[in-house]
This record gives C-alpha cells, structure tokens and sequence, in this order.
C-alpha cells in the first residue's frame, strides 16, 4: 500500500527573492513541521517542466536535495506533459513496487522570472519542431478545440464563462491561492482577447511554486503522521495532438481508472476552460456539451482550478496531489470536500497526456 | 530561439512540403509522418506529399506571440482539412479581413523565423488563398 504521510504548498505567485531551490525548502518546512520526525527519502522525485530554460540550470534534482539535506538519496527528475503527472505516478510505482519504502516527491516551477512572451515561447516547445518553428502556440491549438466545441455543440462563449467564474469563487476562499478576487461574467467577457475566442480569464495563471510530499510504504507511515490518506491507484495515457471535442488520451485514462468517478472529488487539469470541459466530459462526470452549464452538481477544483489557484508548470500535479490530502484529512483552509475519495486528472496544456491518482481517506 | 542549421537541414521535406504518413498495412493515415503505425505497429508506413490545396474550416487570430515572432502580430491559425481528406492545424498567410470559413487555400513558401544571432533565416509551408481557377 502507498500512504501519504505529509503534505505542504507555498502560495503561487512571483518570487522575485526566491530561487527554485529557496521554493522547494519553504515547501519542505512545512512538511517537516507537520511530521513526527525528520522524513528520510530513499528517492527524491523532483518534477519540474521547464527547469533548464527557466533557471538556466541542470541537474536540479540533485541540486534540491542537496539544498534539503538529502545526501545519500536516489534522486531523478521526471517530466513528459508539462504538469507533474508523470512524477506522481514514478514516485508511486517506486514504493508499491518496494523498491523504495518512502519517496520525497516534490513539484518546483519558476515562471515569474521571464516575461510572458518568453513563458509562451518555454510552452511552445512542447508542440512538434515544424509548428515551433511557424510561431505556433498552445493557446492556438486551445482555441481552435473551443471554436469546434461552439460548432459541436452549439454553445457560444457566454457558456465557456462559467468555468473561470466558478474558479475564482473558489479561490476566494483559498489562502494558498494566487488570484484571490471573484470576477462577474461581465469581466471573463471584456477580458483580453489572447487567440480569439480565447481571452485572459479562459487561460490558467501561471507563476512560481512548490509543493512536497511524502509518500511511504504502510509499515513506515505512523512513523511520521496519524494523518493518513491512501494512494490508490496512479494511471497514465497518452496520444497524438488532435483538435477535437474529446481528448482520447484523458478518454483512455478514464477506461484504466475504472470505476464511476461520481462517487469522487476531482481535479482536472483546467490550462483553459475548453480543457477542463473536455475532461469533465471524458471522465463521464458531467454531459457532453453542457458540462459547464452544470458545475453546481459536482464538487471540482474547490481550490480555484489552475485558473484561479494558479499554473505552476510541472509543479502542478504535485499541488494536486499535495491538496488532495490536506482536503482529505480535513486539514485544507478553503472550500473542502464532503467526499471520503479523490482523483486527480493531470495533463499537458493539449491533453495529449493524461495522468490519474486515485487518493482515499485512511 | 536560437536555430541549429542541422535540425532545420533534417526537416526540409516536412518544412517544405506537407507529407502525412500512410500505413501500407491497414490504411491509417497519420500527420505528421512517423515510421511506424500508430494502429497496427506496421512499420511499411509511406511518405504522401500532400498536392497542398484545402479548405479553411475554422480558424483563430491571435494578438500574443511569442519573441521573434512580432511581425507576424495579429497571427491567423487554422484546421484545414486537405483534399486528401486529412485534417491539420496551420498557419495562414491571409489579411485578418479576408479570412473566412470555407475559404479555398493553397500551401504556399514563407518565411517562418529570422535568428538574430546569425542571420539564419527559417522557411516553411503556409496555407494563403488559392488562386481562382
């Protein structure tokens, strides 16, 4: 069995003073803090997306542990798809396979230190070399997926505002958030046009971040905390860039999770709001093409969303998972669940990677 | 963005040609090319080149780019489904004003990129409106 033991987020935001190393231990105090003795990590996992450009930097895993104290640990980055998703399921498999009895797994990003035309040019790399090279960006493929889901199914843009109005009610109430102000559909509206029709409040906010968590085999997980949460399951999927209502790798994700997700509280990975429509819809949680027109029948993103609790790159997944524990042990200062069972979704800004955990109160 | 001559040399055929991959196993047909099939696992994949003709079926301008990329501002992106019947994602070498849904298009020589550390200048296939016939 995979238990999380310990958890611990700093606020996203721009940190001006704060290197990815300074994120990563601001983190980590809070984890040990709430920890019955000093963790030991047989692996340190770091996910990180754009760690190279963005810091200039390599070898930043073994730059971290080090700067934690961490001699001595196996230490790996892992990254594919942007958001963190694969190091969740890395640092999974590492203990249900006993290789390791306690995994450090830890999301750090810097983004606040370029400016957005450079950001948008780190996230372009992820598309294939030839659109790189033709000044192509996600957010051209986003909006080419929302203007085909209007077409499908109907719906003009007032129906894609409800998304990052909900997320900022949520965030709201949300300490750790980075955007913490309500918004009327009349500002999503009159926002920044970005790729018509995507404009400002249909994108998520990205900024700097770290989150940590410990994760442990049973036989060491009191050692640490009697506030327990249980990582179920961890399953990824992947598939070709297509513009499309539907993204067949978060499709195949849900065929491998299996069972109904009603019964769960769940994150999608919202990088905009035609994404997390897709998502909502691929997981069978809420109706094709009026998904969004239907958010007050289920609980999702009570956090605020990347959206509205912010977009810190291949830290992502890690604040997801990192979340989900503090809300199932009743210890998250916002908006929490009622539901015993969480599934985090995790995918690149496209959905061309999909990662879910399944994570159960203890 | 600094260019490497050798990965533009590499993708000449796919910067200068639209070419889509075509399973000579059970028919998928996949862009861009890749060797092996994304279906069967056959690796007697082909080369297509495209004849470069298509119609816009949607499209979006957008008013952010990236660095390098400014006079491209405002920069249109579209689906077009070829003649083959393939669907891809474009750039579109068109006047904000003139573009519309359903417009013809043909693929045309333009310049992508200039690298300002060493003049390189990167060239690739943009979709413009077709001549009328």
């Amino acid at each position: 069995m995979v238990v999380i033991v310990g958890a611990s987020i700093v606020p996203i935001n721009r940190y001006y003073e704060s290197s990815a190393e300074d994120l990563a231990f601001e983190a980590y105090k809070g984890l040990t803090g709430e920890l019955k003795d000093r963790p030991k990590a047989d692996v340190v996992v770091i996910s990180s997306t754009y760690a190279e450009l963005s810091t200039n930097s390599v070898n930043l895993a073994n730059k971290i542990a080090s700067y934690l104290g961490h001699q001595g640990s196996a230490v790996m980055r892992v990254e594919a798809g942007e958001s963190g998703g694969p190091a969740v399921y890395t640092a999974f498999s590492l203990i249900k396979s006993g290789i390791a009895d306690s995994v450090l797994l830890i999301g750090v990003e810097k983004m606040a230190d370029q400016h957005g035309k450079t950001i948008q040019e780190y996230t372009a790399r992820g598309l294939n070399y030839k659109d790189y090279l033709a000044g192509i960006m996600p957010v051209h493929y986003a909006a080419l997926m929302m203007k085909k889901y209007m077409e499908v199914y109907k719906v003009d843009y007032d129906y894609f505002v409800n998304w990052p109005v909900k997320m900022h009610s949520y965030a709201v109430e949300n300490p750790m958030a980075m955007l913490k102000f309500k918004v009327t559909p009349q500002q999503v509206k009159d926002s920044s046009v970005i790729s018509e029709p995507i404009r400002l409040y249909d994108t998520g906010a990205r900024g700097d971040g770290a989150a940590v968590v410990l994760l442990t085999s049973e036989e060491v997980a009191r050692k640490y905390s009697d506030d327990l949460a249980k990582l179920q399951s961890v399953k990824g999927s992947s598939s070709d860039l297509e513009v499309s209502t539907s993204a067949m790798a978060v499709r195949d994700l849900a065929l491998k999770l299996g069972d109904s997700v009603r019964d769960y509280y769940v994150q999608v990975h919202d990088s905009y709001s035609v994404a997390a429509a897709i998502q909502l819809e691929d997981l069978g949680l809420l109706p094709r093409g009026r998904s969004l027109t239907e958010l007050d029948s289920v609980e999702v993103n009570l956090e605020g969303g990347l959206k509205a609790r912010g977009y810190p790159g291949g830290a992502t997944a890690v604040y997801q998972l990192a979340e989900i524990y503090l809300q199932l042990t009743q210890k998250f200062k916002g908006r929490t669940t009622s539901k015993e069972k969480a599934l985090m979704i995790s995918t690149d800004d496209l959905m061309t990677v999909a990662y879910g955990a399944k994570v159960i109160r203890e | 963005m600094k260019i490497f001559p050798p990965q533009i040399w590499r993708l000449k055929e796919e910067l200068y040609s639209i070419v889509f991959g075509k399973c000579e196993d059970c028919g998928e047909i996949m862009y861009p090319y890749r060797p092996v099939c994304r279906k069967c696992g056959s690796m007697r994949v082909i080369k297509v080149k495209s004849k470069g003709y298509g119609t816009l079926i949607r499209y979006t301008i957008s008013y952010q780019h990236r660095e390098g990329y400014e006079k491209l501002s405002p920069m249109i992106v579209g689906s077009v489904l070829l003649d083959e019947g393939i669907e891809i994602a474009a750039p579109i070498s068109a006047d904000p004003e003139e573009v519309r849904k359903g417009m013809r298009l043909q693929a045309a020589l333009r310049k992508y990129y200039v690298d300002s550390s060493n003049g390189l200048i990167v060239y690739g296939i943009k979709f413009r409106p077709a001549d009328q016939d």
